[in-house]
């Protein structure tokens, strides 16, 4: 029956239950929304992590020189020993190839619970001393091998040692091993007794057949020194890449792409630059020079290839430089045959003598495509699954190479990333979450002062206090129960709307339904709880004691409390601590890197306290101001409608600012989404064109015959580009000597004036100077540098010194200058990967002898990204149509940079919030103003049976409708100022460049006239309410 | 020569639609009070009474019939004609007092004479509030008081104005019987010194026998008017 009255009771008062279900719903709405967003959101950040991904998995084969020495070991007897007794180890070595084995070392010692028995070893039968007391195989504290010198082609070499049990050995079969040997040729200790290891042929074949692996293909490639590459007896200046690899590599990666020709067995592919200067064509021949091999190798050219972005052969293999595009433009490809057959071999050869030692030795490796669709959407559980892809790639003939796992590096940097996403993404919700429920117990005890009159009726048609009780029951768990689910289906079309079905429903159904459930339950309880308490509250409360609804309202909780004072310090002690302990200098996320941003969730406590405790204290303040409104002095009353509005603000401050600090909060939260969503994307625009040097960068391709020097930036510029500056870059270019050492280094030439035209240098790039001073230094010095910070340190070169660099390294412009650094830098736009040194590009040009540049960069009349886009269009239909020109923009360089934290969808979050918040903001307006009409109805009416005209009543309510709102406006916008400045120093580290606070003063705007606007509506609809009152009832009642 | 009536209600029916149908409330009553003169309307619960009293203070608009407060028909009037009918000819008294929770005794009454004339500076709500026996209460609130002291200043907030009209709904129903002589005292007293009318709604025989004449109410419809032959 009760449940029934309750159901009855909700259905008759449309209104009261509207104004409860909104705040429910729209909160439950927002936080699911943010939930479901941030599980659509992980899920696609494995796809968007490994995008730019240019090699999966690597196996490099090490054993591609000297592959057939072979380590044997084993031990005698083979049963149990007794404690005291001895066994005999044998190792025998054999090098079963057919090219001498280099430096061999041989490393061993007797395994636990075994030690050596002292001068037991033989060397061939012969006897070996021991080296300070110890087996001479494991010498020193180092324990280092015995160095064998040169082990001939199919010489045996065998060792002989006795070793003591200290303790009863069950069976000497089952110890452990542990001998292994390493060579010049092979660095990498090789273990006794491995398996036979398999040719890179049959080892590419089996990676290729393991679950997961798309494609398995093999790649070679050796560095030749200048003049090893020619053709009708002309040498190509500059050092040569030979690479190897056949057509389905080719298809595999198709940042190399064919320009001519095609794969022929026997033949070669030129780069497009080495065909370019050697003259050679398709169908030509040119002629390789391979140390070790008497005669050069003819080779047919079958086709020409553009490798100037082929990401797969150039990027550096050194475990710390992984990053690094290493271009060589002169390179060819030969046949994987004509490598293995003809340059290892000659390779082999070459180092056979004693002592020799080449620079660069080749490398044999099989590159692992990933088939990336059966990777799982999360990045967490797709790194499970890169794991067992790449122990089953190492478990096959493990020996003398190495695996490098680039996806699941990746993977475990977008894994921990994505956490910190979720924590980012919970953040941004959770104010809205709290929101909810602070609107709906503000609605509950609007509603419960409301509903007091009923319950003393009931009371007096018998109801007792459990009654009372169960009723409210039933209705909060109907309102919160109803609204929950509303809410719930709100936030799932919400995500579905910002992130689209394809990249919601990557998330798994066990997620969303997760998320499903959490969302409902958490409605349940946090609105559940925001009901129920106020309306408990009112019940305990006896009828004699309820003054009813004409009577002042006391101050509210928090503020006999005190709340908001403990509160704000707790804020600032969080700031402070987290200032003290470097929280906010972490670096900058990197997945190529390995590291992943650190963003500690404690730190979010900060702007979120902050926000609640300014939005309670500007509250204080403003009622504080209310509360000293001056009055007529008596018996002077004043207008009856300025008489009325300023006794009643004055005496009655706490319902204003009940109001100011719900509708403050909801502001608060609009105002520090929008401050923070503009400084977002101006940090990360920023960080693009910190990235990309400008608004454009312009690379001739290297299929281009025109030439490419300085004075071809007056081409571009182009109807929508405004500036244009040319620059000479490329990676270890340079030589840097020092006072004491010297060390080659990455240098750009730049023509200072127009650099810092195009470029955004900000001041902070530069050492105790400013952009300006520098630039104006390098442009007034044609022999300054400018230098790095590490470098100078690396190399002790400072301000004024004098230092010698040669530019143009190991090519035949070469040319040895010196240099006055005239200041030092930390960091340039335009050179992601870093610069060392940085010259004056005329002087550059003279002293080299060649006008050549490498790339321009551009800047555009509007920097935005249409502006952009008008530009590079303009650009590609002009000179980009005489010539082959790529266009960069910054948005296609944010597009590249999908690996990081910051390429995450957070705009469309704010979105998502930005649109709940403008909703809350008018649902919070919208409910104080109809709770103060159905707090204050009674007056009105009496007013109205006063002779108080309607059009002044209106005007009470809208004009206190209208200062709650402005209150609001000004303390949102100053809370939630000082919120996005937390919150944006908080999340420093996804950035590369410190973000400035940005203030988009139209969307501020926006937000603030929504509020008013909403203010206004409600306050008009609330009139209407008024007018159709019927005042006798209300007159009457007690 | 004819007297004019201060109030005066002609034939008024009221009828109010309800779920399933109409129901009548007031059928055809007339009834008229002479300025200074007072009238008790009772009857049973629902019978009309109180909402005779709205139509004749304007806050709801009869069906059928005038309304005339002195010679003005008020029942044709705008909503703002009928606010300013009220706020400087009629003085209304609840059963609840009604006291704005934020106003203090003072500025209550106040209140009342600021709707009539704004810039009325003298001293008549001390005046008032002083012969109601308030005058040690001026700065206090309404909670701050007892019940009868808040319907005095009820009284007093209603007649400060000087209104030729003062109609009371069930002014005593919440009092005991000692504030509640004590406030039909004042409204008596009051009312008479400033020749306005008086027209109480109670259940109360009591306040009934107080008053000039009685008018019963039964089912909407009017079975004695004593007070109308005594004005006729």
């Amino acid at each position: 029956m009760l449940a029934s009255y309750a159901r009855r009771e909700l259905l008759r008062n449309p209104r009261r239950t509207f104004t409860s279900l909104v705040g429910v719903t729209l909160g439950v709405a927002l936080f699911t929304a943010v939930l479901f967003f941030t599980d659509g959101s992980s899920a696609s950040m494995t796809q968007r992590a490994v995008a730019p991904l240019a090699l999966d998995m690597q196996r490099v084969v090490a054993g591609s020189q000297g592959a057939d020495l072979r380590l044997a070991s084993a031990i005698a007897p083979g049963g149990a020993l007794a404690a005291g007794e001895t066994a005999r180890v044998t190792l025998t070595l054999r090098n079963a190839g057919a090219v001498p084995a280099n430096e061999v070392v041989v490393n061993d010692s007797p395994p636990a619970p075994l030690t050596y028995v002292m001068g037991s070893t033989t060397r061939d039968g012969r006897p070996l001393a021991d080296v300070g007391g110890k087996i001479p195989l494991a010498q020193g504290l180092a324990q280092t091998g015995l160095n064998l010198g040169t082990v001939a082609p199919g010489r045996t070499v065998r060792f002989e040692y006795e070793a003591r049990a200290t303790q009863a050995v069950p069976a000497t079969g089952r110890l452990r091993l542990g001998a292994t040997v390493s060579t010049r040729e092979n660095v990498v200790p090789a273990r006794a007794n491995q398996p036979a290891q398999l040719g890179i042929s049959p080892l590419r074949a089996r990676i290729a057949r393991i679950p997961g692996v798309a494609a398995a293909d093999t790649l070679g490639f050796v560095d030749l020194p200048p003049g090893s590459l020619s053709a009708g007896g002309a040498p190509l200046d500059g050092p040569v890449r030979v690479f190897a690899f056949d057509r389905r590599y080719q298809q595999h990666y198709p940042s190399v792409r064919l320009v001519d020709g095609g794969f022929a067995r026997g033949s070669s592919l030129l780069s497009v630059e080495a065909a370019r200067a050697l003259g050679a064509r398709v169908g030509g021949r040119v002629a390789l020079a391979v140390p070790g091999l008497r005669t050069p190798l003819a080779l047919p050219v079958s086709g020409l290839a553009d490798l100037s972005r082929a990401k797969p052969l150039f990027y550096s293999r050194q475990g710390t430089k992984l990053e690094d595009f290493l271009y060589v433009p002169s390179s060819v490809v030969v046949d994987p045959r004509t490598f293995r057959r003809s340059i290892l071999p000659a390779f082999r050869a070459a180092t056979t003598a004693r002592g020799a030692a080449l620079k660069s030795r080749p490398v044999q490796e099989i590159d692992v495509l990933v088939d990336r669709a059966r990777l799982v959407a999360d990045p967490a559980t797709a790194l499970g699954q890169s794991r067992q892809i790449a122990r089953a790639v190492r478990r096959l003939s493990p020996g003398q190479d190495y695996l490098i796992d680039n996806l699941s590096n990746t993977l475990a940097v977008a894994s921990e990333d994505g956490a910190v996403a979720k924590r980012m993404f919970l953040f941004l919700g959770l104010p809205g979450a709290l929101l909810a429920a602070i609107l709906t117990a503000y609605a509950g005890g609007v509603l419960a002062a409301a509903a007091r009159r009923e319950q003393a009726n009931l009371r007096i048609r018998g109801a007792d206090g459990r009654h009372l009780m169960r009723l409210l029951a039933y209705r909060t768990v109907a309102i919160a129960g109803a609204g929950s689910v509303l809410g719930t289906a709100m936030g799932l079309v919400s995500a579905l709307l910002v992130l689209g079905p394809a990249a919601l429903f990557e998330a798994s159904s066990v997620q969303l339904v997760g998320s499903a459930a959490l969302g409902v339950t958490a409605g349940l309880v946090a609105t559940g709880l925001a009901l129920y308490v106020p309306g408990r509250r009112s019940l305990r409360r006896e009828i004699s004691q309820d003054r009813g609804e004409m009577s002042l309202a006391p101050a509210p909780a928090w503020q006999r409390l005190h709340l908001d004072l403990p509160v704000i310090v707790v804020a600032l002690v969080v700031e402070l601590v987290a200032l003290r302990l470097g929280a906010f200098d972490s670096l900058p996320g990197s997945v190529y890197l390995g590291r992943a941003v650190s963003l500690p969730a404690y730190l979010m406590l900060g702007p979120v306290l902050a926000w609640v405790a300014g939005a309670l204290l500007v509250a204080r303040g403003m009622r504080a101001l209310l509360a000293r409104l001056p009055l007529p002095t008596a018996p002077r009353f004043g207008s009856p409608v300025s008489g009325i509005l300023r006794r009643s603000l004055r005496r009655r401050s706490w319902t204003s600012a009940a109001g100011i600090v719900t509708v403050g909060l909801v502001v608060a939260f609009g105002a520090n989404l929008a401050i923070f969503g503009a400084t977002y994307d101006a940090a990360k625009a920023a960080d693009a064109r910190h990235v990309l040097g400008a608004d454009l960068r312009v690379t001739p391709s290297v299929q281009s015959t025109q030439p490419h020097s300085a004075e071809f930036a007056s081409q571009l510029q182009v109807p929508g580009v405004s500036s244009v500056t040319s620059v000479v870059f490329g990676l270890e270019n340079s030589v840097l000597t020092g006072p004491y050492n010297q060390d080659r280094e990455d240098l750009a030439a730049i023509d200072p004036r127009s650099f810092r035209r195009t470029s955004s240098l900000p001041d902070s790039s530069f050492v105790a100077a400013t952009a300006a001073e520098a630039m104006s230094a390098l442009n007034r010095e044609r022999r300054g540098l400018l230098v790095n910070e590490t470098t100078a340190d690396d190399l002790q070169v400072d301000t004024g010194d004098t230092v010698e660099v040669l530019f143009a390294r190991g090519t035949k412009h070469q040319s040895l200058v010196s240099l006055h650094v005239v200041a030092l830098f930390t960091t340039l736009p335009g050179f992601p990967q870093g610069v060392d040194l940085v010259a004056n590009l005329g002087y550059y040009q003279e002293s080299v002898g060649t006008t050549d540049v490498d790339f321009f960069l551009a800047d555009t009349d509007r920097h935005d990204a249409a502006g952009h886009l008008a530009a590079a269009q303009a650009l590609q239909s002009g000179p980009g149509a005489r010539d082959a020109l790529t266009v960069d923009t910054t948005e296609t360089a944010l597009d590249k940079d999908q690996s990081s934290l910051t390429a995450l969808n957070v705009a469309g979050l704010l979105q998502l919030d930005s649109v709940y918040t403008l909703l809350l903001a008018a649902a919070g307006i919208a409910i104080f103003v109809f709770g103060l009409l159905l707090a204050r109805r009674r007056e009105y009416v009496t007013l109205s049976a006063l002779g108080m005209r309607g059009h002044e009543i209106q005007t009470l309510v809208l004009v206190e409708s209208a200062l709650v709102t402005v209150g609001a406006c000004i303390a949102g916008l100053l809370v939630g100022t000082g919120m996005a400045a937390l919150l944006v120093h908080v999340l420093r580290p996804l950035f590369i460049l410190d973000p400035g606070m940005v203030l988009p003063v139209a969307r501020l705007a926006i937000l603030a006239g929504l509020a008013v606007g909403a203010a206004l509506l409600s306050a008009v609809a609330a009139s209407e309410v008024l007018r159709r009152l019927r005042p006798t009832e209300l007159l009457r009642e007690g | 020569m004819t007297t004019v009536a201060a109030v005066s209600v002609e034939s008024v029916s009221m009828r109010y639609d309800v779920p399933g149908g109409t129901v009548d409330v007031l059928t055809d009553v007339s009834l008229a009070v002479p300025a200074g003169g007072s009238v008790a309307v009772t009857g049973p619960s629902g019978c009309g009474k109180s909402t005779l009293l709205a139509v004749m203070g304007g806050l709801d608009r009869p069906t059928r019939g005038r309304v005339l407060v002195g010679d003005r028909q008020i029942s044709d009037m705008g909503a703002t004609e009928l606010a300013d009918l009220r706020r400087h000819h009629l003085g209304l008294v609840f059963q609840a007092d009604n006291l704005l929770p934020f106003l203090t005794v003072l500025e209550n009454v106040a209140l009342g004479l600021a709707l009539a004339d704004p810039d009325n500076e003298s001293d008549r709500c001390r005046d008032i509030l002083d012969r109601l026996g308030l005058a040690a209460h001026l700065d206090k609130l309404p909670d701050q008081l007892s019940g009868g002291q808040r319907q005095r200043v009820a009284v007093a907030r209603a007649i400060v104005k000087a209104p030729t009209v003062v109609l009371a709904d069930e002014p005593t129903g919440a009092l005991d019987a000692a504030n509640s002589a004590a406030v039909i005292d004042l409204l008596l007293m009051i009312t008479r010194d400033v020749d306005a009318a008086l027209v109480v709604v109670t259940h109360d025989p009591d306040v009934a026998m107080r008053m000039d004449s009685v008018a019963a109410l039964r089912d909407g419809a009017l079975v004695t008017d004593e007070a109308s032959a005594h004005a006729g």
